[in-house]
């Protein structure tokens, strides 16, 4: 077997707000491995560093010291534009709270991965429609966000997390704004992402019923892995409810 | 592992995923459009600056053509000659005074000048005096100009009378009363009625009208409008009291003699006057392409100082433009945060925002150059139609390009530091922003 798809080596990340003795370790010595096609949560209470972990992960932050090796590659060994280029092609990254663009159609919230992809724009409709369809959206494919129910805008913000094909979805607390019934519309989105199509999922979430959803749960504390285990009960969509 | 020789195969590609132009003057043009009341008010500071430029350029322009096509009206086997030394500047008041009131030039002058072994490429010289006289016919009474000379100066300023005919050799000769008049004069002597035959009074003199002159408008050289012409024989002495002529006017058998031929009236003018040096010559002597060297020079530092000025207003303009693209840097913290997840490097954030900048510049410069060439046309037409000059309008096409130019360079400059600021920002932090 090759290596894995993530590999982290005693990660720290440090905040520095004026000198030494204020800083805040909000990952304190951070390993795990994660393979290709998991579905993974991470927990934690607040300030348990998960956030800043999944950031670090989906390169949008760098940690202060400490390895990360994606797909075998040191990240400190990145140029800005691979950098740029690997958050283009290889990850998707979905966010609590949307970050759609306003008074931008729906179609052209998906497309903006495109632009910044080399794909020529005569394929950015197809391949934003087909993304859109994947969420079952295609319906609203000429509304802006503010015409949209929060459920809605997730699924929009997934469709443009998966228009590049990306192998790795992150998703910072996805269902966090989101009502009980549109949170396990997302989930089990992401979940058959996770089996039909093969995507890595690695989410952040505080609610024990939204990491069921997920194969294997780690559990963060104090910037520490406090534990790393296979979900024993894991829920499946039409498996029941978890009310 | 198939995935990561995936990978491996990426980095090797080129990178080639650089924002594609026509998206990014979409969006620009999308984001301008969300925010019109501000980008009109933005612009505006441009628009201004522009329009100024282009009206002063094309105004300034206008004013060269006229001036110069009448100094080249006059053709350019054309010398002039004048008493005085050559002035040094245009303060330079003695040598002015001189100019006028200089008595270098007389009859015997002409006649050296005329002298083929003296100066062998002159066919004719023209004597030319003039001085303001009062005129009346009844008890209609006009002060006017009284220009006095042969009859080849229809020749050099190209008037004919329209009614009437011009004064001849043998008038010229035979010292007769005889005059034509100017169309403003013609007007304020006798009305609607007929002037040609009749006899006026100029000064103490009688001189029977032979001619009238149409109307040509202000800004020419000499306004005929409100002018006489006369034989110089009866003007210069008859009626000014001088014996010296204000301006001689050589007339060269080709153009390309024209430097051999004022060398040679200078020799024979100093010989005449006994001058050794240079520096002590009591006349001077200008080409057509002197005077149009000359005016160019006036005119062109006149627009460019006048261009300069509204150039500051574009200078404003663009301090507004890096305002505003400040301002909108930071409340789209988060839409920079959210393309640079999503791939865009540094680069395209910095493309992004330049293109806004320059594009507003740039609507700014046509709006402008459009305004200013509607402006420079309307008031061509109004100095062709009410002032009547012979005010050509042509379309500024260099200044035009300049400023256009000149805006989107302005885009460019003002636009960079906050494009700069939006590009640095690292995706997270721009996320976060609130």
């Amino acid at each position: 077997m090759s290596r894995s798809l993530i590999e982290l080596e005693n990660i720290k990340k440090i905040y520095c707000a004026g000198d030494e003795e204020s800083a805040t370790h909000a990952l304190d010595g951070v390993s795990l491995e994660i393979k290709a096609g998991e579905f993974v949560a991470i927990m934690g209470p607040s300030g348990s560093g998960k956030s800043t972990l999944l950031h670090v992960l989906g390169f949008l932050d760098k940690q202060t010291s400490g390895n990360y090796y994606f797909y075998g590659k040191n990240n400190k060994n990145y140029s800005d534009e691979e950098l740029a280029q690997v958050r283009n092609k290889d990850i998707g990254f979905i966010f609590q709270s949307f970050n759609l663009l306003p008074r931008t159609k729906v179609i052209d919230n998906v497309k903006l991965p495109l632009i910044y992809s080399g794909i020529k724009e005569s394929e950015w409709n197809s391949l934003a429609e087909k993304a859109i369809e994947s969420v079952g959206l295609l319906h609203r494919i000429n509304h802006e966000p503010s015409q949209l129910s929060g459920g809605e805008q997730q699924r929009v913000a997934i469709a443009r997390a998966l228009v590049n094909q990306p192998h790795v979805i992150f998703a910072d607390e996805p269902t966090g704004n989101l009502d009980s019934k549109s949170g396990e519309a997302i989930m089990e989105i992401l979940q058959s992402l996770n089996e039909n199509h093969e995507h890595t999922i690695i989410l952040v979430t505080h609610e024990t019923q939204t990491a069921k959803y997920a194969e294997r749960i780690i559990r963060l504390k104090d910037g520490q892995i406090e534990s790393d285990e296979k979900v024993a009960e894991r829920y499946r969509k039409g498996n029941g409810t978890l009310k | 592992m198939k995935r990561s020789q995936n990978v491996i195969e990426k980095e090797t590609e080129p990178l080639n995923n650089f924002m594609n132009l026509k998206y990014g003057l979409k969006n620009s043009l999308k984001n301008l459009g969300v925010n019109k009341s501000r980008s009109i008010l933005t612009i505006l500071g441009i628009v201004i600056g522009i329009t100024s430029i282009i009206l002063v350029m094309s105004i300034g322009r206008g004013a060269q053509d006229l001036i110069l096509n009448q100094i080249q009206g006059m053709g350019s086997k054309a010398i002039i000659l004048a008493p005085g030394k050559p002035p040094s500047s245009f303060t330079d008041s003695a040598a002015m005074l001189d100019s006028i009131m200089g008595d270098a030039l007389k009859e015997r002058e002409m006649e050296a000048l005329l002298k083929k072994n003296n100066v062998p490429n002159v066919v004719n010289v023209i004597p030319i005096v003039f001085g303001n006289v009062t005129a009346s016919y009844q008890s209609n009474t006009y002060r006017m100009m009284i220009l006095g000379s042969t009859e080849d100066i229809i020749n050099i300023y190209e008037v004919y009378p329209d009614i009437g005919n011009f004064f001849t050799e043998d008038d010229v000769v035979s010292k007769a009363n005889v005059v034509v008049i100017g169309s403003k004069v013609k007007a304020e002597l006798f009305g609607e009625d007929d002037a040609v035959g009749k006899i006026i009074k100029i000064k103490t003199k009688a001189f029977r009208v032979i001619g009238v002159l149409p109307s040509k408008g202000q800004g020419s050289l000499v306004n005929f409008d409100e002018s006489a012409m006369a034989p110089y024989t009866t003007v210069q002495e008859g009626l000014l009291g001088i014996k010296y002529f204000q301006h001689l006017i050589a007339e060269v058998d080709d153009e390309k003699n024209t430097d051999q031929a004022v060398n040679d009236i200078k020799i024979t003018l100093r010989n005449l006057h006994n001058i050794t040096d240079p520096e002590k010559d009591d006349f001077n002597v200008q080409t057509q392409a002197d005077m149009v060297k000359q005016v160019s020079t006036v005119t062109g530092v006149l627009t460019l100082f006048l261009a300069s000025v509204a150039a500051i207003s574009l200078l404003v303009g663009g301090v507004g433009i890096m305002n505003i693209m400040l301002v909108s840097v930071t409340e789209r913290t988060r839409e920079i945060g959210l393309r640079k997840a999503v791939g865009a490097t540094g680069k395209d954030i910095l493309t992004q925002f330049l293109l806004e900048a320059t594009m507003l510049t740039s609507i700014g410069g046509f709006i402008g150059i459009f305004l200013g060439v509607v402006l420079g046309f309307t008031i061509s037409i109004i100095l062709t139609q009410v002032a009547k000059l012979d005010w050509g309008f042509s379309f500024p096409l260099g200044p035009a390009l300049l400023g256009l130019g000149v805006a989107a360079f302005i885009g460019l400059i003002f636009g960079i530091y906050p494009a700069r600021q939006a590009s640095k920002k690292s995706p997270i932090e721009a996320l976060r922003y609130e």
